[in-house]
């Protein structure tokens, strides 16, 4: 048995005693993984699922506007529409939390809005020289439909809100015009074969995802398990800070530095172990995305571009966070400095690199100060590897970084070992 | 030949203007048993150190077994085994766990290895414990574990930092006795200890150290002659006073 290989096997059998870090690195990230998928899909759901509730309150007469209104605003899919047909004020029932949204017809709507499309269509009639005179008695003016929000709806949202309805109100008021200028011109009525024939059609908008390749949506799951598998990565530098630490104080350290091997041996022993638990941790977090999530009512997670992808981003994140806790490792004296620095820059770090919160939801400042964290990168490279078929010399980019990053500490390290007469 | 020679070894730790080693010469000749002695911070854990290779030796020269230990650091760490005044091993293994992660350190072959691990664990009474995990051992056996571990690989030259601390009197004896045994096999001992008696009962020569520099050099009989003393103890008094020294 080479050294390499006994020292291997002895971190294994160490590591494999150590129940509390095994806890920390595998139980720790599942269990947030499930936690905040939970909570950001339910979130999620709110948002993008569950229907508006909408209060209409008809203060007017059961007319062919309102049926038309009912109808449409049913159509468009965002609301889960209430009716109310006794006279009340909407803020009354917005007060009852009945509904986020109130939109009120007020009495002689229907009627104003007819006396308005006639007026408006003999204007035209006349403008276009078919008719000499106008025998409107006058435009009375519509009256407002009124709507009301809930005061914790965000502007953006209500813009949304006040623009469908808005839009459901014109699409009724140009069929009645439509109709109007054929009766005018015909003096009959449509029958609903011709109507449909000069009706407008709804414009089309063709829906994709913004970023060329994305093939998965993304959602709380494509989020959060990647997220807390790199936190899970760079929490073993509470495991192997600690390990190195304990080492170089019990004297099994000195007493290797007395062996005919080289102390780096041992050093590569500690990383290869501590690597291929990352890997172990990934595939543990991503098996429980794609098998169990769905199981529990959660999206499942999506690889969009295969394992060799995923397989990289692992190989670089797991190589950066074992860089991170060797040199976290070399550089603390005791083993409550190992931990407590290594605990508080992990969640700093992954904080800041759009860990808990992802980084598009968060202020433009926090977006810039994002680009120094690795766990940001180490988020880029796996979202182009769950979410899009990326080229490799793409995903290569994504992790280069890392790569640097790594090099850079393993420098480090190497420096601290020196300076500390370990080497 | 010599097993170990020190030729103008002085050494400074980094940071520190004041050289705990000053121009220090001996050697130890195959087969003996070698004391060095001295008060707290005479230098002797810098002098085992530098001739074990946990300090780098950068003014003065070792050789042992005519091997320069600067430049043929591998070889000669082949040669010695030492056992550190601490517990240098891993206490979430067991005994023989232990003791295998290390013969293979030695470069010892599976056979080879299970063999001699077995054999060290007989003769440090560990054998019935041997698949314990040493965090439950007391503290002699971890004392005996210890020193088996420097032991796996039949060094020629063993170096003993205070080997004996903290144990029982069976466990010392025990100690001492193979110690003696494998002296009288061949393998050549530097020991250091505070255990006078101990030392006198057990070491050919020995070198008493003071504040970097060997003070006395010789067999410990002539060291009472010549200090007209009847212990070690009182030469050691004799030659670097009652004050405290740490």
């Amino acid at each position: 048995m080479s050294p390499l290989v006994a020292s291997i096997i002895k971190e294994f059998k160490v590591l494999s005693r150590d129940k509390t870090g095994l806890l920390l690195m595998f139980l720790m990230p599942l269990v947030l993984a499930l936690l905040m998928t939970v909570l950001q899909n339910s979130a999620f759901k709110i948002v993008n699922e569950n229907k508006v509730d909408l209060m209409l309150i008809n203060n007017d007469s059961n007319s062919l506007f309102f049926q038309n209104f009912c109808k449409g605003i049913e159509q468009t899919g965002m609301f889960d529409l209430k009716i109310n047909t006794k006279e009340i004020s909407s803020k009354k029932l917005s007060e009852d939390k009945e509904s986020i949204v109130v939109v009120t017809i007020p009495k002689g709507y229907a009627y104003t809005l007819d006396q308005e499309v006639k007026a408006k269509a003999e204007q035209s009639l006349q403008m276009f020289g078919m008719l000499e005179s106008v025998s409107t008695k006058g435009i009375i003016g519509v009256k407002n439909i009124e709507l009301s929000f809930d005061p914790v709806l965000q502007e953006s949202y209500r813009f949304s809100i006040k623009s469908t309805v808005l839009s459901v109100v014109m699409a009724i008021q140009n069929e009645m015009l439509l109709k109007q200028l054929f009766y005018d011109v015909n003096q009959s009525e449509p029958d609903s074969a011709a109507l449909s024939k000069i009706l407008p059609k709804p414009l089309l908008l063709s829906e994709s995802l913004i970023k060329e390749n994305s093939v998965a949506n993304p959602n709380a799951t494509q989020h959060n398990i990647p997220a807390w598998t790199v936190f899970a990565m760079f929490f073993t530098v509470i495991s192997l800070g600690g390990n190195i630490v304990r080492e170089k104080r019990s004297g099994s350290f000195l007493r290797i530095k007395t062996l005919p091997i080289s102390i780096t041996q041992m050093l590569i022993a500690k990383q290869v172990v501590f690597w291929i638990v990352t890997v172990l941790q990934t595939l543990v977090l991503f098996s429980i995305g794609i098998l169990i999530f769905p199981m529990l009512q959660l999206p499942p997670l999506v690889i969009s571009s295969g394992l060799l992808p995923l397989f990289l981003a692992t190989l670089c994140c797991g190589l950066c966070a074992v860089s991170f806790a060797l040199c976290i490792g070399v550089y603390s004296d005791t083993v409550e400095q190992a931990n407590g620095f290594g605990a508080a820059s992990v969640v700093i770090l992954a904080a800041v690199g759009g860990i808990f919160v992802p980084l598009f939801a968060m202020p433009e400042v926090f977006k810039l100060i994002a680009n120094v964290s690795p766990f940001s990168w180490a988020m880029k490279a796996y979202y182009s590897a769950i979410l899009e078929i990326s080229p490799i010399h793409k995903l290569l980019l994504n992790v280069l970084p890392l790569l640097l990053l790594t090099a850079i500490l393993q420098l480090i390290a190497f420096i601290g070992l020196k300076r500390k007469n370990l080497l | 030949m010599d097993v170990l020679t020190v030729s103008s070894l002085s050494y400074t730790y980094k940071n520190s203007d004041h050289a705990v080693l000053s121009n220090i010469n001996l050697h130890v000749g195959k087969g003996e048993v070698f004391g060095v002695f001295g008060p707290n911070g005479a230098g002797k854990t810098t002098l085992l150190s530098l001739v074990t290779g946990i300090l780098t030796c950068r003014l003065g020269v070792i050789s042992i077994l005519g091997k320069d230990a600067s430049t043929q650091r591998k070889n000669v760490n082949q040669i010695i085994g030492y056992v550190p005044q601490d517990f240098a091993f891993y206490e979430e293994l067991s005994a023989i766990e232990n003791l295998i992660f290390f013969g293979a350190m030695y470069g010892l072959k599976e056979q080879a290895l299970d063999n001699r691990a077995k054999e060290l664990l007989e003769e440090f009474g560990l054998m019935n414990v041997a698949e314990r995990y040493v965090k439950e051992f007391s503290g002699g056996m971890k004392r005996r574990l210890n020193i088996a571990i420097g032991l796996l690989h039949k060094p020629q030259l063993l170096i003993l930092d205070e080997p004996t601390v903290g144990v029982d009197v069976q466990s010392r004896l025990a100690i001492m006795s193979y110690l003696k045994k494998i002296n009288s096999e061949g393998t050549t001992i530097i020991y250091t200890s505070h255990l006078l008696k101990e030392a006198e009962e057990f070491c050919s020569r020995i070198a008493l150290i003071d504040k970097g520099k060997v003070i006395a050099i010789d067999t410990i009989a002539n060291l009472l002659i010549q200090n007209q003393c009847k212990s070690l103890e009182e030469v050691f008094i004799k030659l670097t006073g009652n004050n405290y020294r740490d």
